[in-house]
């Protein structure tokens, strides 16, 4: 098993011994809802009342804090990295609460839901228009899942943030 | 040696191949656009397709830059 994956299995390992029950988001969300591309983004979605057990296991496992607030959380260990989303808005909640999960070589993997994962790649792009990977992340999903998806979520998410005419443009 | 397992997926994996668009090419599929058939019938796993590549991208490229900024912005609906 490379690295990357051991570095999961390990990630996943925690969530379970801290009875923390996470939905993967970013860029390897991206990838199990079909858009294989190179990436090694490790990035969940947390409930934020176990932010403080989270945190402390990640040190335990010899991470290093880069960044913490009530919304995210940055870490890295040598060349690894691995990042937060703090599940404590009702949006989040329910996302986190209806992700699917999926056998993976790694283990057992809750995963967001495409649109999910699409309003949390508008809400990176929004916070930090360098991120133009959000923008081509989200015009693949798009393009792959777009006779299944649930179009009237997917506009509520962008007009949160005030980016309805995004999501035609987008769409093409 | 039995091949015929992967036969019918293979076979929708090619299909998907002439299908995709340009931008979606991987340097794993030697610059094929290359898309997942979709659903779990198709029998290709996109998490176990993801690690075959990134064990070729680690190959080529074994360090990676890792994040040295925090997640920065304010805007925080979700």
């Amino acid at each position: 098993m490379s690295n990357l994956a051991e570095q999961i299995r390990e990630a996943l390992s925690m969530f379970a011994r801290t009875n923390t029950a996470p939905a993967l988001i970013g860029g390897l969300a991206v990838v199990a809802h079909q858009v294989v591309r190179a990436t090694k983004d490790v990035d969940f979605l947390v409930e934020a009342e176990a932010a403080d057990k989270v945190h402390q296991a990640l040190l335990d496992l010899g991470y290093q804090c880069l960044y913490r607030s009530e919304d995210a959380a940055n870490y890295v260990r040598a060349t690894e990295g691995l990042d937060l989303l703090y599940a404590h808005r009702p949006l989040a909640r329910r996302l986190l609460a209806q992700a699917s999960e999926r056998e993976t070589p790694m283990g057992r993997l809750r995963i967001i839901s495409v649109e999910g994962l699409i309003g949390f790649k508008l809400q990176g792009f929004v916070n930090d228009a360098t991120r133009t990977r959000d923008l081509d992340d989200i015009r693949a999903l798009l393009k792959i899942h777009h006779a299944a998806l649930d179009m009237d979520e997917l506009r509520a998410y962008f007009a949160l943030f005030n980016k309805a005419e995004l999501l035609d443009e987008l769409l093409g | 040696m039995n091949f015929s397992d992967n036969t019918h997926a293979n076979a929708e994996v090619a299909l998907h191949r002439a299908d995709a668009d340009a931008d979606a090419v991987l340097v794993r599929e030697a610059g094929v656009p290359f898309q997942l058939p979709l659903g779990s019938s198709s029998g290709v796993d996109p998490i176990v397709e993801w690690l075959s590549l990134m064990e070729v991208v680690q190959m080529l490229c074994p360090v990676w830059p890792v994040r040295d900024r925090p997640m920065q912005g304010k805007h925080w609906q979700l």
